[in-house]
């Protein structure tokens, strides 16, 4: 169906590129893409993505709207206080773009619903904020052979990633097992300024854009890293897929989901 | 010896291991972190007897948790 005037100037700005144009706006439309985490990545990611007419957007998250989210998840309002997120982060993008299809999910990823919570999209977006998520997200995307974009962030820090599976390496690749004591700092604890998370979420939206109308260069073999605090970029190329990775390889040795049991992170 | 880790020249004592670099730069890396040497992923349980030389090219990439 072709898009209506409205739609038409809607996207202006999109048709106008000559790596999206009308058709890279069609498949947009047409795209199906679940956000796991509606926080401080998933708000602008979601926000920039029902923006751009992602034609259907899923959202999953089983947490309510804290006072301290405000500081950084700008898809919730002080109001939304108390309020699913799922519901806040729904409201948000429908007024934004009513021409979308927004689904909820008010639940925590697991390894009993990951592979079904996945299997009716297209792309997967990780918004998650604990390492049992990170890999859970990454072994059942793998195992279903969808694309995901990995991020995460600490204090002024973030790093962005884009995982095809059979094309690219994956976090196990890169990062080996699930971390045996939790890993490390959550935000919670460590801190995490807003602007520095929203880079790197608006980043997932934009790989997102690009895997979706085929624009330029996904962030496969490689990992983005941004500091803040020095205003710097670096690109690190990362060791080749498969080569002995557990879920991954030509003989994984990960073929069933599984919930980590890491220690329990401050929520965020 | 000289080697590079994340792109800056570093000087280590011969005969360092992956282990030993780790353990140096712990209080200012995360702990959860990639190592690869010269492009090839080293694996959690292969750091200490992996020995670095002379211009190897070392990333230590952290994996940061939040969203």
């Amino acid at each position: 169906m072709a898009f209506t005037d409205e739609e038409l100037e809607r996207y202006a700005r999109h048709i106008v590129l000559r790596e999206i144009g009308y058709a890279g706006q069609k498949k947009l439309a047409a795209a199906k893409v679940l956000i796991v985490g509606a926080g401080g990545l998933g708000a602008p990611a979601a926000l920039y993505l029902a923006a751009a007419g992602v034609g259907t957007l899923g959202i999953a998250d089983d947490d309510a709207v804290e006072l301290s989210n405000l500081q950084r998840q700008i898809i919730h309002a002080a109001a939304d206080v108390g309020r699913k997120k799922v519901d806040s982060a729904a409201e948000k993008l429908r007024a934004l773009n009513p021409g979308i299809e927004v689904r909820t999910y008010p639940a925590r990823l697991t390894a009993a619903n990951a592979a079904a919570l996945i299997a009716p999209y297209d792309l997967v977006l990780d918004g998650t904020d604990n390492f049992a998520a990170k890999f859970l997200i990454n072994d059942a995307c793998v195992m279903a052979k969808k694309p995901y974009v990995h991020a995460g962030v600490l204090r002024f820090e973030g790093q962005v990633m884009t995982v095809i599976p059979g094309a690219g390496p994956c976090l196990r690749c890169v990062f080996g097992e699930p971390p045996a004591d939790g890993g490390g700092l959550s935000c919670g604890e460590a801190g995490v300024v807003g602007a520095a998370v929203g880079v790197i979420g608006a980043l997932q939206a934009l790989e997102a854009v690009k895997l979706i109308t085929g624009a330029g260069e996904p962030l496969v073999g490689r990992m983005l890293m941004f500091d803040g605090l020095s205003a710097t970029f670096r690109t690190v190329e990362l060791p080749p897929r498969g080569d002995g990775c557990a879920v991954c390889s030509e003989r994984p040795t990960v073929t069933e989901l599984t919930d980590y049991a890491l220690p329990a992170c401050a929520r965020s | 010896m000289v080697i590079t880790v994340n792109g800056a020249k570093t000087e280590l004592p011969e005969g360092t291991s992956a282990e030993e670099l780790l353990a140096l730069r712990r209080t200012e890396a995360p702990k959860f972190v990639s190592v690869t040497v010269n492009g090839s992923f080293v694996r959690q349980t292969e750091r200490a007897s992996r020995l670095l030389c002379e211009g190897d090219r070392v990333e230590i990439l952290p994996c940061y948790m939040g969203g």
